[in-house]
Formats: structure tokens, sequence, C-alpha cells
């Protein structure tokens, strides 16, 4: 399926003019209502009353301005990190995640969806489980076992709990579950024909994973990549708790960091400014990857 | 998923040369990345989330050097099940779990019915501006959920909502005074439909979720339909079918395959959706609107009951193990897929 | 082919991240040179104070003050939103991690010493806290001991507009005959705004022993003036933002509020803000429940004197002075002389407050209390219905 190509404007005349603009007509609202709240936040972000709600329905607010954007960008957090900094940890961190959970998941999804071997099946519901766990409690643990990786000599000290590896290994591992299931249920779609040629052919699994397997998997892994990269950039929960050095910290903590105040005051224009500043690129990463990306998302797979 | 009817045909390996390391060998050479990391840093905590749940554990025991927590045996599962729980008052496992049930299967055929829908409509041939739409129903998907739920619930407000302003506007042009549309969406106590015990809160968290859900539904339909042959479509013209009855005889059935799995994945995520009712309605009103992950964050947060929200985690995984094995058998449709 | 795109893109972010701005960075290192002020070595201390607010300006000049006067000091200052540091404290501290002082409400303050993860202070401090007031002392003390360095006081008070309230109500029955006048009051719907009421109608939340005895009388009282209140036109609301809004905007003429929001409540109602106690009750003044901020130290401090110096000098005359003037709080020292009259009300209302308790029963108060004040509120169940169940799910999760 992954092969068929779109029929793009083929059969432009079979949807008549009355059906055309009813459809247009639907789609426009549609759009309306997933726009609305986003352009709440545009119309926040540029009041210079700092209120939590617009008063009325309109998009640019009285007195609007960009001051909100830019005490963000010159001052995101209390703490001492600039803005860039924030991006690049955010953009390391949501990378790592996405390239770990990717490089990581195709390895084992190719081997669950082609290998035949001992456990196969319990180890495929072991990965899928993990998806049905909570892990409200396993928070402290997860904390106190990270902790005990440290190394200290000299003037060098590293913990791992305290570091953006430490935070991009667990949220890899976090995504790991989606990654395989969603792939693993893609690569079964693909036809097998092409595999056992270049295998007739003398190919080693290895060399038929990465010159036939790889290409022809392209929508699936567009979209887990692009998901490890929105689980990497949005996270803060976990970030809050392990990260202590300002140097580490993202964007996405620093947002938590305006809205989580004390006596829940949150200056609202600064919020909204920095959410649209912390979901703008994500969704420039989307529309890039939009190609691959219909069609990708097959978690369980579509039989083919 | 979780499926124990694997039919050989989507397991077998490829026919081919067995040279070289044993296959079972480099199929396993291929998982190990993935379940070290996955042992050491999901396994782990389970196992040890696992082990709090029959102890005590509470913040006492967290520091390095603390006496372990005492051992309490299945008291921590018992005392949830018969509603022991007497931090929170009125605490009632049952009720909680039914409605944490009913929460998901009523967001879920919402995700599923519309995603289908507009997948469709975006599929019709000779739809104009399809890109242009396509870009902007992803961006519920993109937006992080702390913004998408902080508007929200700032939407649902009482004098100053969009939610109350619209339907004021609304009602206007039909001659509705406008304190008719003073809905305290999310502290309302009263059922707003007797007889039903659903407060408005879970009304404005599912109107929250649907925008928030249905994009990644309409993503999965629109890949299925791709690659259901234009064919059927031309035999069932010729045979005199309606577009309805192409919908319902074709499309519909041709997308099972695909939407189920979808929507399995869907409850799993629904089922445990803590940050939209934490950050949106908080539970309330009256812990009317909470759910099994955020009692148990409650429990953590509030309480410090590690032992206790442990045992929640456990019952949870439970619960939808039975869930999706129970799905699966009824529609059989991913019996390949594990 | 594909992947350059991808490349390029990456390319392009991280450059537009790097031109974006050129923020601060980490504090300079520290001078090597001998100590010249009492304070010491490396400190790591973390507040919860909100980014651009006046709490952090005042900590914040206070700092660079400290630095200048203690070269041989290296204080690292980290901010955490205030709804996560109880929880990353706890986490760091039981690992044996974390920073050396903290300062917050005393919310948690029982539950972390009782996960043994503060240091007791009395030896340390003894003879140091001549000049604050017990109630401060008593805020930090856990079954006798003394857990923290006390600096300010934190319970609500009545905000008054003066355009519209000229004098504000000095007993409940003036409160009541100025609503049916028309002035309007919004209250915030939940157990810690609406504590000291009680108080004003005698009632008594707990007895020597941990057990409730709300239901004893005075507590239902209150609440039953409440709903009078809200019958002669009082409001309340679940979301504090909306309260503060109405109020902020002069749409409502008066508020219960902490001290905190009195900076914001300044800049939009400005010489028109006035602030009171909570008015009196027929059983005596109102009793809200005093929190105290202090410094806590934490039992893995790896420089101990040092941060207990550092809490000190923070915590000092001169220093509670700039919180005062800056941030509108109130110290809990007796020989700091505050100027400003609204935060002199302040003063008063917390001096006649209740020590917020840190026992383990206090902690099984709020989830029973907060639901019976949305039932009465809401007119789902009588003052006395609502609060003697309050009670009793308190006593039974306290095995009381």
């Amino acid at each position: 399926m992954a092969l068929a190509v779109p029929r793009r404007r083929r059969a432009f005349f079979r949807a008549g003019w009355g059906k055309q603009l009813m459809l247009q007509a639907l789609l426009i609202f549609i759009s309306f209502t997933v726009l609305f709240p986003l352009l709440w936040v545009v119309s926040m972000s540029l009041d210079p009353r700092n209120i939590s709600r617009p008063t009325e329905l309109t998009l640019i607010p009285p007195g609007a301005s960009l001051q909100a954007y830019q005490e963000v960008i010159e001052r995101p957090t209390s703490n001492p990190v600039s803005l860039a900094q924030l991006a690049f940890n955010s953009f390391g961190l949501a990378a790592g995640v996405s390239l770990g959970s990717l490089g990581l998941g195709v390895l084992a999804a190719y081997a669950f969806s082609r290998f035949h071997f001992p456990a196969r099946r319990a180890l495929m519901i072991a990965i899928v489980a993990v998806l049905m766990v909570p892990s409200v409690a396993a928070l402290a643990p997860l904390f106190v076992f990270l902790n005990k990786v440290q190394i200290n000599s000299g003037d060098f000290s590293f913990n791992l709990r305290n570091s953006l590896l430490g935070v991009g290994l667990a949220l890899t591992s976090g995504a790991l579950p989606f990654a395989i299931w969603n792939l693993k249920g893609y690569i079964d779609t693909i036809p097998k024909e092409l595999e056992e040629a270049a295998s007739l052919d003398g190919a080693s699994p290895t060399q038929t994973f990465l010159r036939i397997m790889l290409p022809l998997a392209t929508p699936a892994l567009a979209v887990t990549a692009f998901l490890g990269f929105l689980t990497g950039w949005t996270e803060f929960v976990m970030s809050w708790q392990f990260l202590t050095n300002p140097e580490n910290f993202t964007l996405a903590m620093a947002l938590w960091g305006i809205t989580g105040q004390y006596a829940g005051n949150t200056p609202w224009s600064k919020f909204s400014a920095m959410a649209i500043l912390v979901a703008l690129p994500v969704s420039l990463v989307y529309f890039s990857l939009q190609k691959y990306i219909v069609g990708g998302l097959t978690i369980g797979g579509v039989k083919g | 998923m979780a499926s124990y009817a694997i039919t050989e045909a989507a397991t077998s390996a490829p026919a081919g040369s067995r040279r070289g390391a044993p296959r079972w060998l480099t199929a396993y050479l291929y998982i190990l990345p993935a379940t070290m990391i996955m042992a050491a840093i999901t396994y782990w905590p389970i196992l040890f989330q696992v082990y709090m749940s029959f102890t005590d554990y509470g913040l006492r025991n967290l520091r390095f050097d603390a006496p372990a927590p005492n051992f309490v045996g299945l008291e921590n599962f018992i005392s949830l099940i018969t509603n022991g729980v007497t931090v929170i008052p009125n605490f009632s496992f049952w009720g909680m779990l039914a409605f944490n049930l009913f929460w998901t299967f009523s967001n879920v055929i919402f995700h599923v019915t519309i995603g289908i829908l507009i997948a469709v409509i975006l599929n019709t041939p000779g739809l104009r501006f399809r890109g242009f739409y396509r870009a902007i129903f992803i961006l519920p998907i993109v937006v992080p959920t702390l913004v998408v739920a902080t508007v929200w619930r700032n939407m649902f407000d009482t004098d100053y909502g969009a939610i109350n302003q619209g339907l004021t506007a609304i009602g206007g042009i039909f001659g509705v005074t406008p304190d008719h549309f003073h809905i305290r969406w999310i502290d309302q106590i009263d059922p707003p439909i007797p007889g039903i015990p659903l407060p408005l809160s879970y009304f404005a968290l599912l109107i929250t979720n649907i925008w928030l859900g249905w994009p990644f539904m309409t993503i999965v339909a629109t890949g299925a339909l791709q690659s259901i042959s234009k064919e059927y479509y031309e035999a069932a013209s010729i045979d005199g079918a309606s577009g309805t009855q192409q919908f319902f005889r074709i499309t519909l059935p041709l997308l099972r395959p695909a939407m189920i799995p979808a929507a399995m994945y869907g409850l799993i995520v629904t089922f445990n959706l803590f940050n939209l009712i934490y950050m949106v309605s908080g539970g309330g009103p009256l812990r009317q609107t909470e759910i099994l992950v955020t009692t148990a964050f409650r429990l953590v947060n509030e309480q410090r009951l590690y032992g206790l929200a442990a045992a929640f985690g456990i019952y949870t995984m439970i619960i939808l193990l039975v869930l999706t094995l129970l799905t699966n058998r009824i529609t059989k449709a991913t019996e390949s897929y594990v | 082919m594909k992947l350059r795109a991808i490349a390029l893109l990456t390319v392009a972010l991280v450059l537009a991240a790097a031109c974006s701005g050129t923020g601060g960075t980490t504090t300079p290192s520290a001078s090597g040179g001998v100590a010249a002020g009492a304070i010491t070595g490396n400190i790591t201390l973390w507040h919860a104070y909100g980014t651009g607010g006046s709490e952090e300006t005042a900590l914040n000049q206070l700092i660079t003050k400290i630095k200048a006067d203690n070269p041989s000091a290296k204080i690292t200052v980290l901010q955490v939103p205030f709804d996560q540091v109880f929880n990353k404290f706890q986490t760091e501290a039981a690992a044996g991690g974390g920073p050396d002082l903290f300062t917050a409400p005393n919310d948690e303050l029982g539950n972390e010493v009782r996960a043994n993860l503060l240091m007791p202070l009395d030896a340390k401090l003894s003879g140091k806290l001549a000049n604050v007031a017990p109630l401060g002392i008593d805020g930090l003390k856990v079954d006798g001991k003394l857990y923290g360095v006390p600096m300010l006081f934190k319970a609500v008070a009545l905000y008054y507009n003066k355009d519209k309230v000229p004098t504000p109500p000095k007993t409940t029955d003036e409160l009541m005959t100025m609503l049916k006048a028309g002035k309007t009051l919004v209250q915030n719907e939940n157990a810690y705004h609406m504590f000291g009421w009680s108080t004003a109608f005698g009632g008594n939340l707990m007895d020597a022993s941990g057990k409730c005895v709300a239901d004893q009388g005075g507590w239902a009282d209150a609440f039953t003036y409440n709903l009078a209140l809200k019958a002669a036109g009082g409001k309340f609301e679940t979301d504090g933002g909306r309260a503060d809004t109405s109020f902020r905007a002069g749409q409502v003429d008066m508020i219960i509020n902490g001290p905190w929001v009195l900076g914001d409540y300044k800049k939009d109602l400005g010489a028109k803000l006035g602030v009171a106690s909570i008015p009196a009750g027929p059983k005596g003044k109102a009793g809200p429940l005093t929190g105290v901020d202090g410094w806590y130290i934490n039992q893995s401090a790896k420089n101990v004197d040092g941060a207990i110096a550092l809490a000190l000098a923070l915590t000092n005359a001169a220093s509670q002075k700039v919180y005062a003037d800056v941030a509108g709080d109130v110290p809990v020292r007796t020989d700091v002389t505050v100027s400003d009259p609204l935060v002199k009300a302040f003063s008063d209302a917390s001096a006649t407050g209740f020590a917020r308790p840190q026992s383990v029963e206090f902690g099984n108060y709020w989830t029973p209390f907060g639901d019976a004040v949305t039932k009465i509120v809401e007119g789902k169940s009588t003052p006395q219905a609502g609060i003697a169940e309050a009670c009793a799910a308190m006593n039974k999760a306290n095995k009381k």
C-alpha cells in the first residue's frame, strides 16, 4: 500500500461543483474548529493585559504588542540560560530520542517481522505491554537507578541522571514500544518477494535489511522519527525532576516554568508567546516530513 | 496486537540461504540493543513498581539510607478493590473504573468515526486544497498538550470563555438571551442530563479530547484509504451501488484492518490520559472525572503513598491487558500482527 | 536527496537557535581568596519564585549584595517552578543530592522531616532567632524541633477597592450589611482561603490528639454565614485567576487573598488598594491559616555552615526589610519596621492566624474539607452535614 501513488487531481471533474462547494464549506468549518484555540493563543501572546482569557473574540487585542515575545526571548527563565541554549538542548534531546528510537526500533521491528525465533511472541507482548503501565510510581526508582551511574575523577564529574543523556535514554526507552509496534506493522505489509530475491542473489540478512528494507519503509520511518522528536521536544515532567544544571534545560521546561507558578499566577502573555515559540519548530519539522508521513502510521499494520 | 493466534504466514522467514550465523541468532542480535535499553530503563522500574506494590513504600523509604519498607502482602491490592483507601473520601475503585472505561470508549468511538469521515472527505477525488487541509489538521498533534489543555480550560470559562461566548452569539441569532449560556462547564456538580451520572466537565473533557484525538485517526485512515484499489469502486459503480453503499461495503471493511489496531492504541492512550484530565478539570468536580492514573498521581504527589500507587499501576496494566485481549478476540483483526 | 532536506532543516534550526539570543551564562567562578565574610564555600540554593516577580527581584538584590560582601562564597541559585519544587527536592535529597538550602512555604515540612530529608537546627540556631516572632519559629517546628530559618509569614486577608469601599468591614455583620447594600466580594472556593472564618465563629479543627473536632460547632456556623453572603450576592470562584481578574479589573469590590498577589494588585489598582484583616465574627478574630516561608537545610548538604550563614544573612533585619519593601512580604522578625500600611495589614492578619500544623493528621484535612467547601457552597449539602461528613472522613483517614 505504501507503494500506491496518490491519485492527484486525476478525476477533478468527478466531484461536481455542488459537491465540491459543500465539501469545501465543511472542511473550512473543520479547519476553523482546529485553528480556533490556536488563534486564541496568538491573540493572548499579543495582549499587553496579561490576562488568562481574551475578553472578546478578536484576533488582535486592543493595544497589541510583541512585548511578551521580547521578554521571553531575552529572559526565558529565571535561571542563567539563554533561549538559544534552551532551543539547542531541546533540539539535541528531541533529535536524540528520534534517532535512538528509530534506529533501535527498526532493528527490533525487522527481526520481529521477518525472523522466526524462540520467545518471539512473548517478547513482542512484553514490549507492547509497556504501553499499558502508567509510570506514575516508577519515576522515583528510575531516578535512583540513573543516579547510580556517576563518574567522578578530578574536576570531571558526570551524573547520568543529571544529564540530557540520561533523560534522553529514558525517553528513548519510553518511545521504543510504540516505535517497534508501528514499524513492525509497516514492515509486515511489505511484500517479502524482494528480500527473497536479494537473498537468492546471496545478500546477507543485514545487506537485505539495509538495501531493501529501509528504503521501502520510509513512510513508517518518517512517522516514527517525527513522533520520537515530538516526545523529546515536549517532555518536561521528567526533565524537571532530573536536571538541575540550567545549561541542560529545555524549552518545554521553560514553558512549564512559566505556567507552574506559585498560587497559579501565570503571566499569560509570556506563556502564550513561549507556547508559540515551542510549537513552531515541531510544526516545521512535521511539514518537512509530511510527504512521507501519510501512510506510515500503521501500528499493528495493514494487510498488504 | 497482543494476540495468541499467530498465523505462520506472517512470521515465517523468507525462504533463502542459511549460511553464516543461524537466523535466530541474527534475530536476537537485531533485538538486543532495544531490549537492553528497555531492560535497564523501562523494565527495571516496572519491576521495582511491582515490588513497591507489595509494601507500604512511602516518602520515608525514599532516602538512600532509609530502612526498607514493610512488606504488606496483598494489602494494597485488597484495600483498593474493597474501597479501603481512607485518604480519599468516598473512594470507590469500581465507580472510578466504570467511569474510566466509559471515558475511554466514548472518546475512541468519536476519534475513529470522525477520523474516518474526515479522511474519506479528504480522499474525495478532485478535492481542491487537499494539501492545505491536511497541513492544518495535523496541528492538534503538533501543539504540546500542556498548551492545548491550558487553552481549552480557559475556553470553557463561564464568563469570558470562547465556548460560552460562541454559544451566546449563535443563541442571539435565534433570540435566546445570553443568560442561558452562562454555563459552568468545569464546576457544575449536577449532571446536565438527568439520570446519567456524568458531570458537565466530562463533556468539556470529551470535546477537548475529540479535538485532540481525531487527527491521529485521520492519518491512519488516510494511509489505509490510499491502499484500497480503485477497481473495487469501479466494479461497484458498474453494479449500480450508491456512494453510501460503497462506503459501507467497500471502504469500511477495507479500513478495518488498519483502524482496529489504531483504535486499540487509542484505547490504551485514552485509558491512561493523565495530562488532559489533570490540567482541564483536575478530576473535578468532587473527583467525578478522576480516572485511575490521575488518582494514582494524587496518591504519590499529595500523600506520598508510593506502594498504593504502584498497586494502582499494576491493576491498570491488568485491566488494559484483559481489555486488549478481549477486543482482539472479538475482532480478530490483528491476529497476525503481534 | 530527502535526507539532505532534513539535514538542511537541522542546520537551519540550530543556526536560528544560535542567532536568536545571547542570554546570560552561569555565574563567574569563585575567587580563590580568603573569606572576607561569614559565608564561605560553594552553596547551592533553590527557590520557586515566579520569573520576573517581585519576590524574585528581592531575592536577587539580596544575593547580589551578599556575593559582593562575601567574595569567597560561590553561591549558585536555581529557580524551580513552584509545583515541582517539593517533588524535586524530595527525590534529589533522598538520593543524597539536592541543594544545600531552599526556600518555600512550610506546606511539606512535616513530610520532609519525617522522611529524614531536613536537618534539625536547634543547636545551630540557638540564640540567633531572638527577634523572630514565636509564631514564625513554631511554624517551622516539627515534634518540638526546629527545621528551618524563618523568614516570612503567608496568610490571607481582605483586599478592598477604596473607591468602592472607603472603610473596610471590621465584623462579619458589617460585611453582610455591605453586601446587602450592593457591595461585592469574591472568594476562592477552597479549604485554604476560607479557613479563617471558622475561628471567627469559634470553630476548632483538631484537638490535641489530632482528632477532628470541627463538627462540634463553629465551622458549620462559618459556612452558614458564607451561604448567607452568597445569597446576598457574594461570589465564589474555583479558579483563582478568574477571581483575581475580576478584582483587578474593578468589577468586584473585595477579595480574600494572600500577600503574594499584592504586587500585581498594586499595579492595577494603585492607591485605590486597601488591605484589612478578614472581619471578626461573633466568637472573635478570624484565624486564617498562617504559613511560614523558611530556609530549609538539606540533610545531605555539603556545606552546612555556609548554608546556615547564608540563610541567616537572607533573614536578618535588613534583608527582611528588603522583602517587605520590594515584594510586600510580611517579615517574621519583630525588629523590622514595615512602612507600607498594606504590608502592615497582612502582618496583623498573620499575627492572629492559625499556625499551619505539620502533623500527619493535618495532611488529611485538605481533601475532605475541600469536598465539604464545594458541596456546601454549591448547595449539595447543608453546612452541618457537610462538615460532619468531612470530619468523619478526616478521622477515618487518620484512624482516630
